[in-house]
């Protein structure tokens, strides 16, 4: 009897086991990952910061030439969290579906606390507060600005970008 | 005068003495033995009360129990074990009268503890109980081989937690350690810190756990504060009557995800706690000291905690009416700290910048508890209850620590003043202060009194009712006073089946983190909200619970309305987040729980399904961090008289609402997702004294969050072994 119930259970267990299968739950994610630089004092190798910027993120736009910051906002898809500008080089990954985009990072000029919550379609709402200060490029081209592709379920790697407090939007 | 007032305590001394041999003259005895009537074997442990008297007596190793100073009278004697069905006997006790009586106790397929003493504050059959009460019996608690106490409950009907705060009937939402809306008692002394308000899991006891009973619903009518949700009551064994040596070893390791992208470390990930007892007697009196170490690394990077945990109990029986009972339990810890993730694509990384981040902290308790049984138809209780909490930050850019200290003393007394009437009432009166940086210096005094009345109005209907008054002082704020009535009816159409109904007012209010926190913590900061207000709530119930030896049932319809719902929310001005009364918020449900075995099949079973709708009736949205939905499903196999498997499985439905993560769809950047778990064990009972444990938690290695950017437990493989002589 014992012999018998216990073959039961252990169908029973198969059964689960081939039913549910590992590794589930969360997918896989596709993205942006690379690496953020901010320059530092030639001299004293301190990093340059102005005191104007209360905090930067890295925000990921749909992919086109955009003639005005305002129009460049309105094409944010996200923005990462807030990077550590006390660090010279930092690393990122931001979330995004399939598809082309452009990467910059902005400055923010009023407290974090009050951008990083925000819903993030409704970012445009607020670009008085943003200075952009970096964008992609691809490394050793003369192209204005880089086109990034995403693919399913896959991270796009080496999306490097350096804080430029000059930065003027390619048109 | 003087001369008078001596003659007057002369003559009442005189008619006390007289009254006293008098009683002692018209009294008897009763004693026996309790056996299985299986196995013929002594059962030691074995409740055995006189029915309407607060007389009884427990079994010793040999099945004896022995009730002295019995008044002559006519009794119902009952004896009550876990796992056997229960026996009456009907005698007869005449002055000077030695009576024997023993009984043998039929097996039953069940183990489910028969006995609940949260609901009334005194020990009640189940079936009596008008509210729901969830029991979860130390044979539950072996199979397991949990961690802490938090690994136990989210088994049980009406319970989630999330992300280490418990949340019964969707009465918690998530506050990231901040309030908690169900106490912890432990043998019946609050284990709640003053200063952020929250169950520290670490500083529960999870060695020699008796049973741990959940009351669902809303205890302030006897309770207070903080039970607005429930009350959680951890009840220790009684040290062993023979000496005993207790040697516990637990190791387990982490599973490695899959995809290397979401592993934090090359190294294994592993957990490992050892604990050694001893108990034994000297004269009258029982002494328990245990100490032990935990080390985990945790499944996250900087998820590790360090501790090490010394308790001790002490009873001293010094009559057979009189007991003192004190328990002391210290633990030190120094863990990392892990506020979310660094990105979905690393979700067991912290950010690079909280890396270092780390938090050391000290909890202690002493309690006591003295119960003195004035007469059959008397009993007194005063407990002593001291908590202590501190901790230390170590973080970037932001240290901040804070020291906890309460004091509390409860008076109770328990009256019988007819066959019909029970009467429990008490006052309770607390002291508490902060020493903090994060929260500021901080000081608060609360009083209580409480009366419960409990009639018979049938033989087989009871009547319960019952209201507390409470003052609640924070600095020199004005005083908070509330009072809580509650309403309860049980009635037994047979013997074995019960409907029940209850209706309770509850109470919280604001812990000292909700009101006053002012901090910075990654990207989260937090204001104060001065204003914040206790809140308040009206609960009701009906039930039913039905009981065979081998099956049980119950199911529960709740609803619950609450006035002032404290939650954290951002504040649209700056997004800061600070807690806040939402206006009004109603939570409706049903639980059901079933649990069955089989006729001839070694096989035991257990169903238990919760649906909760949690509304924000003020803003019209579902209150966040609730699943409206969960299910467990356990199979318990005893495969051989010395093994036994089982496999759980548990489902909780997407949390239709968080608070600071909004979805982003252009993104997918929403994680939430339907929480499917397997856990299985599998326990070698070599022989009484010598168990090994082999189990797994979340089998099938599923990736789920818990609240937003934080991951919920991978695989967890754990070898426990138990070892008495």
């Amino acid at each position: 009897m014992i012999k018998n119930n216990l073959n039961k259970f252990l169908l029973l267990l198969i059964w689960l086991t081939l039913t549910f299968s590992c590794e589930e739950g969360l997918d896989t994610v596709a993205g942006i990952e690379g690496k953020i630089n901010i320059p530092t004092d030639s001299l004293s190798e301190k990093i340059i910061w102005p005191d104007s910027l209360q905090g930067a993120v890295i925000v990921i736009a749909e992919c086109g030439l955009y003639e005005s910051l305002d129009s460049f906002f309105t094409h944010i898809v996200t923005f990462s969290d807030p990077l550590d500008t006390s660090k010279k080089e930092q690393s990122y990954f931001v979330q995004t579906l399939p598809g082309f985009y452009i990467a910059g990072v902005i400055g923010i000029t009023v407290e974090m606390s009050k951008i990083i919550f925000l819903p993030q379609d409704s970012l445009s709402l607020h670009s008085e507060y943003f200075v952009p200060i970096g964008l992609y490029k691809i490394p050793n081209s003369t192209l204005p600005i880089g086109i990034i592709r995403v693919q399913e379920k896959e991270i796009t790697k080496e999306i490097d970008i350096t804080i430029n407090y000059n930065i003027e939007l390619p048109s | 005068m003087k001369s008078l007032t001596y003659k007057v305590q002369f003559i009442l001394l005189v008619i006390l003495f007289l009254f006293i041999s008098s009683a002692q003259g018209q009294t008897g005895k009763i004693s026996g033995f309790v056996y299985s009537s299986k196995t013929g074997e002594p059962l030691p442990g074995t409740n055995v009360i006189l029915q309407k008297t607060f007389l009884g007596a427990a079994t010793n190793l040999n099945g004896f129990f022995n009730i002295e100073s019995v008044p002559s009278d006519s009794y119902t004697i009952e004896v009550l074990l876990i796992g056997y069905q229960s026996e009456k006997k009907d005698i007869r006790v005449l002055p000077g009268e030695h009576k024997k009586v023993n009984f043998y106790l039929q097996e039953k397929a069940l183990k489910s503890p028969e006995i609940v003493i949260t609901g009334a504050k005194r020990a009640i059959r189940k079936i009596d109980s008008p509210v729901s009460i969830s029991a979860i019996s130390n044979e539950q608690i072996n199979f397991r081989n949990p961690s802490s106490v938090e690994d136990l409950l989210p088994y049980e009907p009406g319970v989630q937690i999330v992300d280490r705060q418990i949340n019964i009937r969707g009465s918690s939402g998530y506050s990231r350690g901040a309030g908690s809306r169900v106490i912890i008692l432990v043998d019946g002394s609050p284990a709640i810190s003053y200063d952020n308000g929250v169950i520290y899991w670490e500083a529960v006891p999870i060695h020699n756990i008796e049973r741990i009973e959940i009351l669902k619903g809303p205890g302030s009518a006897l309770y207070g504060s903080n039970a607005i949700g429930g009350v959680l009551n951890i009840i220790t064994k009684k040290i062993s009557s023979r000496n005993k040596t207790n040697i516990l070893l637990n190791g387990g390791i982490y599973s490695k995800p899959g995809d290397k992208k979401k592993t934090w470390t090359d190294k294994t990930m592993f957990s490992n706690d050892w604990r050694i007892s001893h108990e034994r007697h000297f004269g009258k009196i029982g002494i328990l000291a245990g100490y032990g170490q935990s080390n985990s690394t945790r499944y996250y990077q900087n998820g590790y905690y360090r501790r090490s945990i010394l308790d001790a109990k002490i009873e001293y029986p010094k009559n057979y009416n009189q007991i003192i009972t004190s328990r002391l339990y210290y633990i030190n810890d120094k863990h990392g700290s892990f506020t979310q993730w660094k990105s979905a694509a690393q979700p067991f990384h912290t950010p690079e910048n909280t890396i270092n981040d780390q938090i050391y902290s000290d909890k202690f308790q002493w309690s006591s508890t003295y119960t003195y049984i004035v007469s059959p138809k008397q009993s007194r209780t005063y407990r002593l209850n001291y908590f202590y909490t501190a901790f230390q930050n170590d973080m970037l850019n932001n240290d901040t620590f804070s020291k906890s200290h309460i004091y509390s003393f409860e008076w109770q007394v328990d009256i019988r003043p007819g066959v019909k009437h029970y009467i429990t009432c008490g006052s309770e009166i607390k002291s508490n202060k902060i020493l903090a940086d994060i929260w500021g210096n901080h000081y608060g005094s609360d009083a209580a009194l409480y009366f419960q009345d409990e009639w018979n109005i049938l033989h087989n209907t009871d009547f319960t009712s019952g209201l507390r008054f409470d003052l609640h002082k924070t600095d020199n704020v004005k005083i908070d006073s509330q009072l809580n009535p509650k309403f309860g009816l049980s009635f037994r159409p047979r013997k074995n089946l019960s409907l029940r109904t209850s209706m309770g007012w509850a109470y919280r209010a604001p812990a000292i983190a909700e009101i006053f926190t002012e901090t910075q913590q990654y990207i989260f900061e937090v204001k104060p909200n001065p204003l914040l207000q206790s809140e308040k709530s009206i609960s009701g119930e009906v039930g039913i619970f039905w009981q065979t030896p081998s099956v049980s049932f119950d199911i529960a319809i709740f609803s619950s309305h609450y006035k002032r719902l404290i939650e954290p929310v951002q504040d649209p001005a700056d997004n800061k987040i600070h807690f806040m009364n939402i206006t009004e918020a109603r939570i409706r449900g049903v639980e059901i729980s079933l649990n069955w075995k089989l006729p001839f099949i070694p096989l035991k079973n257990r169903f238990a399904y919760t649906y909760l709708d949690p509304r924000d009736l003020t803003a019209g949205k579902m209150l966040s961090y609730r699943h409206e939905r969960s299910l467990v499903i356990s199979e318990q196999f005893t495969i051989t008289k010395y093994l036994t498997c089982g496999i759980d499985y548990r489902y909780l439905s997407k949390m239709r609402r968080v608070q600071l993560f909004n979805e982003n769809p252009k993104t997918r950047g929403d994680q939430r997702v339907p929480i499917h778990l397997f856990s299985g064990f599998i326990q070698l009972a070599v022989n009484k004294s010598l168990f090994a444990t082999l189990s797994v938690e979340n089998l099938f290695q599923y990736y789920y969050v818990v609240v937003e950017r934080n991951m919920g437990p991978v695989r967890y493989i754990k070898f426990n072994l138990n070892y008495s002589f």
